[in-house]
């Protein structure tokens, strides 16, 4: 059980993490299995530049882009500005294939092709961005090409195993040559990305103060202010400062690359640091407006556990209008969203409710985006408005809600990703707002399942749905519908409730159901749904000994489905074999359930009226309530899941009628009952040693009634006897009443030497004693 | 004087040295954790080792963790200045136990070259002195042992050099069940007792009671099991009830009379947001100081030598500035005169 939770826990975990959406099946209905932790209604694409915030969104500090994800950004980013610097009628593929894929002696090649602006070589002659180049004689583009490439080594991170010798000739004579050749061309886009090689080289060969000297010598000379290669150069001279302790102006120009370069923000903010007070005020300082003082706050706000109310609010009250506010709204949101959604009626809080710090926070923020629609400063008004209308709604205020979806609903309009966003949130409206289930409900719930889009798109909707509708027919006393939107017929099967399965009985009785009661009862319970209760009643009546009303339930069933399970609970082996085969004698009797009861009620009366034989029939009820049992071959008539890791849960704590169901969304309703009680079994056996005259027979069920106190002295919460040693226990002497009868009275027998060859406990107990 | 005389007059040498030596001192030798990403022991930290007559610093040259799936080296050392360098170096090794997790056999002997190469390109960093042994830090769990006992075993028979292994608590107590790694020697690291997340813990760094619980049956673990000892102190940081972040190297003077926050009993409430040590703290967030000192260190030494515990080496954890002048090397003789056995 215990690696079970863990197994459940790292599932959880990592499907928190990624967000993996969970699919649900259309045809049968939601998988209430599936694993949530809370609904998630508030989509994570809401906003227009979802590729550039989207990690921005789940804090860097919990979320890491992976280093191939990062760099493929940055490629992205980078072949868009050679495409439409150089050549835009160049796909991206061709630029791709010749700045990261090409070798150095085929960039050589090529030089010398565009020098001369001749014929283009035969291996690239299918690139479209080659032959323009080409054809217009760009040799500073390949010369350029050709001397990163040379750079490349030098730059790039190998394997994590070896350690790169830093050779410091070939980087300077790199540096040199790179200083002349960006003298050499006119090109800005082309000196941009000379005077990167040639401060990056300088920095990763540890060379700060020398890289600090060339950005400041190269940068005048330098003139493409909208290159993104501006910000990655800015981010190596924001590096080299913090290497040489300059923490506040790394920290400052750190803040630039963030606003300014979305691919290089999970890298900034991962080099940010600001040390103490005085260090953040000093950066504050450096800052030239309100906009760059409410990005610092930004990438404070990166850490997963900041305190986001506080640095929105400081952000706002520095600029309105920046674009960090609303990605930062989003997560808060769907943070206070997993607290707060539905917690009254969900199902893995059971009543929890959120407490006061996240109470304070939802205020705290509702407050703060009312004040900021009021002063109409913000970017964004409609996503705005529309996370007003949510915060009210999970605050509970849901006729403001209602008023403020309304309000946005003129607002949202033409952005399908916003008017989708209003319909999911009117939606929970609308179904939060149910006080009570009447079929008009039912039949509005029904036409959910049918139709409504969000039923299958989003993840957590189908949990949210019945989870309230759950939580609803609970509070009307409509324990079965209750019960079957949050569990099925395995939990019942697992631990019988006899009042659940009496309610679903009646419930599947009930003529002219309608569309929803019927998905309910076919979705959790089977297509033959009557026959599954009663099946079930029967073997819940059965396993009480309530022979007559089990024979009553069977009857009910479908012929066919009886027949499914065939049992030989009348034999009985000296030792006891759980997963035996019963041979297929003809001898041996061969029953459904409901023969099986119907024997057993036969055997009952017998036992009752005909003096005679009444010590056989006992012997034989005590053979099948004993093999019935958690500790006979038969236990399949009763337990539909037998398994030792419930074995330690006692029976008697599992026989509650009362008890409520477990509603942790990832256990059984009523936990998995073991049928350890042989009782009913010990009786029997013992009639039959004092009826009979027959001293074999005695022998026997004294045997059958020694197993049977063996089996007490298993559950006795006092014993620390481990069962699945198989050791030989030390019994007690109230646990060894017959094997003493057996011992004392019947050594004659031929079973008792049967029996003691047999049985190692036994012999064991008659050679050494207790 | 012929031969047997002689041989006789040795004998009652060494009988006398034996005698004299009868009752006298065997301490345990000192030696340190060397835990930084950059290699520059100050001169004051070379003093430091040097009044504590410690020769040895186990030096962490890289981490192997589990990473975009492939086993990486991280956060490898950099050698910033060797200048003051104690004679022996041992390097040390910090494997995940995720790494073990993932690790297929058929990858260990290649795992086991890696790092032996990148210790050996370390290596030559700091010292022109061959290293006689290399240290592994793994809290392997039952899941992971014998992958992790594999890679040990092999890592030995190729590189033909002696290793350690460092042992959490529970794995002396529950040794049956964690099993005992094959190697030369072992490292009881008597630190992280405690349950940092709990609001209700008083000092999860070290605490002798809980150590212990948990040595009734040290005297059984095989030879050569030595000590390290925490030096180090932090700030747990808790913002809304929760367990946020570790602030290293604080004391008690960074908060003393400080408007920034409010000190009851063990608890300091930070009052208006403010940085810690480059971590930034939100007002209502509270912070527990747990630090180490004398009396800790003594108590728990009391208690390991109550269990016929008697290392030969004590390894504090760890050479750090900050940490040296908490504990003035006179402090940590008197701590490990606490050890002395006659």
């Amino acid at each position: 059980m215990k690696y079970w939770k863990i197994l459940i826990t790292s599932l959880l975990t990592i499907s928190f993490i990624f967000l993996i959406p969970l699919k649900t099946s259309l045809g049968c209905g939601y998988d209430d299995d599936d694993f949530y932790l809370g609904y998630r209604f508030l989509s994570q694409n809401i906003m227009e530049k979802e590729t550039e915030f989207s990690p921005y969104l789940l804090s860097f500090s919990d979320y890491h882009l992976p280093d191939d994800e990062a760099s493929k950004k940055q490629k992205e980013a980078n072949l868009e500005e050679w495409q439409l610097a150089s050549c835009e009628d160049a796909s991206l593929g061709d630029i791709e294939e010749l700045i990261y894929s090409s070798t150095r002696d085929q960039l050589e090649l090529l030089k010398r092709a565009a020098k001369k602006g001749g014929e283009v070589p035969q291996s690239w002659s299918g690139n479209y961005f080659v032959r323009h180049l080409i054809n217009n004689k760009c040799y500073d583009t390949f010369e350029y090409l050709h001397y990163a490439k040379k750079c490349e080594p030098h730059v790039t991170a190998g394997s994590s195993w070896e350690e790169e010798p830093i050779l410091d000739d070939e980087i300077k004579e790199l540096i040199e040559l790179g200083n002349r050749n960006i003298l050499r061309t006119d090109n800005q886009f082309l000196r941009m990305r000379y005077m990167y090689q040639i401060v990056r080289l300088a920095h990763y060969s540890d060379q700060f103060e020398y890289a600090l000297e060339l950005y400041d010598f190269l940068d005048p000379k330098v003139d493409d202010s909208e290159s993104i290669i501006k910000w990655w150069l800015l981010g190596h001279k924001a590096g080299c400062l913090k290497r040489l302790g300059k923490n506040v102006e790394a920290s400052y120009l750190f803040s630039k690359v963030f606003k300014n370069s979305p691919s290089k923000r999970e890298q900034v903010y991962r080099s940010f640091y600001i040390k103490d007070d005085a260090e953040w005020k000093a950066c504050l300082l450096m800052c030239n407006s309100d906009d760059e003082r409410a990005t610092l706050h930004a990438l404070r706000a990166m850490d997963s556990h900041a305190d986001i109310e506080e640095e929105m609010s400081q952000i706002y009250d520095l600029f309105p209008a920046s674009e960090h506010l609303t990605p930062l709204l989003i997560r808060e949101i769907s943070s206070l969203e997993e607290t707060f959604l539905g917690s009254e009626f969900r199902r893995d809080l059971q009543g929890q409710k959120p407490d006061k710090i996240a109470k304070n926070r939802l205020i705290k923020l509702l407050d703060f985006v009312t004040r900021a629609l009021k002063d109409n400063k913000i970017k964004d008004v409609p996503l705005w408005t529309l996370a007003q209308g949510y915060l009210e709604y999970l605050s509970r205020d849901l006729y403001a809600a209602n008023h403020t979806y309304k309000k946005a609903e003129t607002l949202v309009k033409g952005n399908p990703v916003l008017e989708d966003q209003l319909e999911l949130f009117q939606l929970a409206l609308n179904i939060h707002g149910y006080t009570r289930i009447t079929p008009s409900i039912e039949e509005e719930i029904s036409a959910y399942i049918k139709k409504n889009k969000f039923f299958n798109s989003v993840e957590t909707f189908p949990h949210f749905l019945f989870d309230r509708l759950s939580y609803l027919y609970k509070k009307q006393k409509n324990t079965g519908k209750g019960f079957l939107c949050n569990f099925g017929l395995e939990d019942l099967r697992v631990n019988p409730k006899l009042r659940y399965i009496n309610d679903l009985i009646r419930l599947a009785e009930r003529e002219n159901h309608n569309e929803f009661e019927e998905y309910l009862l076919k979705t959790k319970l089977g297509e033959d749904y009557l026959s599954e209760l009663y099946e079930l009643k029967g073997t819940y009546h059965l396993s009480k000994y309530e022979l007559a009303e089990a024979l009553r339930a069977f009857e009910k069933v479908q012929p066919s489905r009886m027949d499914d399970e065939i049992f030989s609970p009348f034999l009985l082996p000296i030792l006891d074999c759980i997963h035996c085969e019963s041979p297929s004698d003809t001898t041996i009797l061969h029953l459904n359930k409901m023969e099986l009861a119907k024997l057993l009620l036969e055997y009952e009366y017998n036992a009752k009226t005909d003096m005679d034989n009444a010590d056989k029939y006992y012997y034989r009820l005590g053979s099948a309530f004993y093999n019935m049992s958690y500790y006979g071959h038969s236990f399949e008539v009763l337990d539909y899941n037998r398994s030792s890791d419930s074995w330690n849960e006692t029976p008697e704590e599992h026989n509650d009628e009362s008890e409520e169901p477990n509603y942790n969304p990832y256990g059984l309703a009523f936990g998995n009952k073991e049928y350890t009680n042989v009782t009913n079994a010990l009786f029997f056996f013992d009639k039959c040693k004092d009826l009979t005259k027959d001293d074999e027979l005695a022998a026997r069920a004294s045997f059958m009634a020694a197993k049977c106190e063996l089996a007490k002295f298993y559950q006795d919460k006092d014993s620390d006897y481990n069962y699945w040693t198989n050791e030989i226990p030390k019994l007690p002497e109230k646990y060894r009443n017959y094997y003493d009868i057996l011992k004392n009275k019947y050594s004659k027998t031929e079973f008792y030497q049967e029996a003691i060859s047999e049985c190692k406990f036994f012999a064991y107990y008659v050679e050494k004693g207790w | 004087m012929d031969g047997i005389g002689l041989f006789r007059l040795f004998g009652i040498f060494l009988l006398l040295i034996f005698v004299s030596c009868e009752g006298n001192i065997a301490e345990p030798k000192l030696s340190f954790y060397h835990w930084q990403s950059y290699f520059d022991v100050s001169v004051e930290e070379y003093d430091y080792l040097e009044k504590l007559s410690v020769e040895r610093l186990y030096v962490r040259y890289f981490d192997v963790d589990f990473q975009g799936g492939k086993v990486e080296a991280i956060g490898k050392i950099l050698n910033q200045n060797n200048e003051y360098c104690p004679k022996e170096i041992i390097p040390t090794i910090f494997i995940t136990n995720r790494t073990f997790k993932y690790l297929e056999e058929k990858d260990i002997r290649d795992l086991s070259d890696k790092i032996i190469s990148l210790i050996k390109n370390k290596h030559s960093d700091f010292s022109n002195n061959d290293f006689n042994e290399i240290q592994f830090d793994c809290d392997w769990t039952e899941s992971t042992r014998d992958k992790y006992f594999s890679f040990l075993k092999l890592f030995k028979e190729r590189n033909k050099i002696n290793l350690s292994a460092t042992i959490r608590l529970h794995q002396i107590k529950f040794k049956e069940k964690t099993g005992i790694p094959p190697v030369d020697r072992f490292i009881l690291m008597c630190y992280n007792t405690g349950e940092v997340s709990e609001r209700n813990e008083i000092n999860s760094i070290l605490n002798p009671k809980i150590v212990e619980q948990y040595i009734s049956d040290i005297s059984s673990y095989p030879d050569h099991l030595e000590l390290a000892l925490p030096l180090f102190s932090w700030a747990v940081l808790f913002r809304n009830g929760k367990l946020i972040k570790l602030i290293r190297n604080v004391d008690l003077s960074t908060f003393d009379k400080n408007e920034n926050y409010e000190i009851i009993d063990n608890k300091i409430k930070v009052i208006n947001s403010t940085y810690l040590n480059g971590y930034y703290l939100y007002g209502g967030d509270e912070l527990r100081l747990e630090s180490m000192d004398e009396e800790i260190l003594k108590k728990t030494i009391h208690v390991l030598k109550e269990n016929n515990f008697r290392p030969k080496e004590i390894i504090y954890y760890h050479l750090d500035s900050v940490i040296i002048n908490q504990f003035p090397y006179e402090i940590l003789e008197n701590i490990n005169n606490e050890f002395t056995y006659h």
